[in-house]
């Protein structure tokens, strides 16, 4: 007999050699094996899921502790007043304890000259820094001139150090000397916003 | 044999399969003989009670939930790496054994920046705790247990956060032992 044509995807592919419509039919062995499997299977998970042991829980009980304040470091109250005529420029500020602060002043290059008759009138002077764990510093320009005329001025800066030294802050501002003669005249002082 | 009747054998054995898988792996079903018969006590059947408080502390936590106060935690001026500590005492006044759980957060924009560990069996020493151990013990019924817990500003805090404020709250969580 000869062999049954090939019916494509999905046959066996094994050669029987049997008809279509022949008394054991066009059946693959093999594939009730598979299926009488799956069956059993599918029963056993559903047998399992129908016996499962049902959740744990156990009991808790929940309660909040609040703290009394945080705070961090700042660098505050920065402030610079005109001085009186005659005193020295003082700028102050606030930091915490255990912290230090670097003061430094410059001349503006269109500025006169602090030399000559005039001098600085502290040791906080251009390239002359002051570090300090107080909180305020202070700076002038004399003059030994009785016909001094000249007006100074320039830029003023305190950096603020955390104990840690972690952290630093920057405070800055501008001065003004300005001499109408060799004992009066006018000088001021501001905090950069 | 008919592919009718070639079929409906097939079906059926596919149903038994299922039948018989339920049943090895689920509850069986059995019948037996059985007699009945009702025990009374005279003792009433009572459930237990979880109940974490807290002392040392305004405020003791009593009954489920509940807030309290611990102002001695608190810290001025801090800057990155700086701690304190503060110590209090979790107390168990139920039936059931616990252990605790301790998360800490905090409020604005320090919130990131804080962290908080909580050493169980340790007290305070200076800014830091000593002693103890940060996995909570078991907690029986009718005991107690220390809790020092150490909160810092990280090391990593921006300088963005100068001069802010916020407040820190401790999350407590009783879990029954089994």
């Amino acid at each position: 007999m000869d062999a049954p044509p090939r019916t494509g995807a999905g046959d066996c592919g094994a050669h029987h050699h049997r008809g279509v419509g022949s008394p054991t039919g066009v059946g693959c062995p093999g594939a009730w094996r598979v299926v009488l499997g799956s069956a059993l299977l599918a029963g056993a998970v559903v047998g399992a899921g129908l016996s499962a042991p049902p959740a744990q829980a156990y009991w808790t009980d929940t309660g909040t502790i609040t703290s009394g304040p945080f705070t961090t470091w700042a660098l505050t109250d920065v402030a610079c007043p005109d001085p009186q005529w005659g005193n020295n420029t003082v700028a102050s500020w606030q930091v915490p304890s255990g912290s230090s602060s670097t003061v430094s002043v410059e001349l503006d290059p269109a500025s006169p000259a602090v030399t000559g008759n005039s001098y600085w009138a502290t040791s906080l002077a251009p390239g002359a820094p002051v570090t300090t764990t107080n909180t305020n510093a202070s700076w002038g320009v004399g003059t030994y001139s009785l016909y001094e005329t000249a007006h100074f001025y320039g830029t003023w800066q305190v950096v603020a150090t955390s104990p840690g030294g972690l952290w630093t802050a920057t405070s800055a501002g501008t001065w003004t000397v300005y001499y109408t003669n060799s004992t009066s005249g006018t000088a001021t002082c501001t905090v950069d916003p | 044999m008919g592919e009718e009747r070639v079929r409906s054998l097939r079906r059926l054995v596919v149903v038994g399969a299922l039948v018989v898988g339920a049943a090895l792996c689920g509850t069986a079903a059995w019948a037996s003989w059985a007699l009945q018969a009702t025990a009374t006590g005279t003792a009433a059947v009572t459930s237990g009670t979880l109940d974490m408080q807290v002392s040392g502390t305004d405020g003791d936590l009593a009954g489920p939930g509940g807030t309290a106060a611990l102002p001695g935690l608190t810290l001025a001026d801090a800057d990155p790496g700086a701690h304190t500590s503060a110590k209090f005492t979790v107390n168990n006044a139920g039936t059931a054994a616990f252990t605790v759980a301790l998360t800490g957060s905090a409020d604005g924009p320090l919130g990131p920046w804080i962290g908080t560990t909580a050493w169980y069996g340790a007290t305070t020493s200076g800014n830091t705790c000593s002693g103890g151990t940060t996995t909570s013990p078991t907690v029986a019924a009718g005991a107690s247990v220390d809790v020092c817990v150490v909160v810092t500003l990280g090391t990593n805090a921006p300088a963005s956060v100068q001069g802010t404020a916020a407040t820190v709250t401790l999350t407590l969580t009783a879990t029954q032992v089994p």
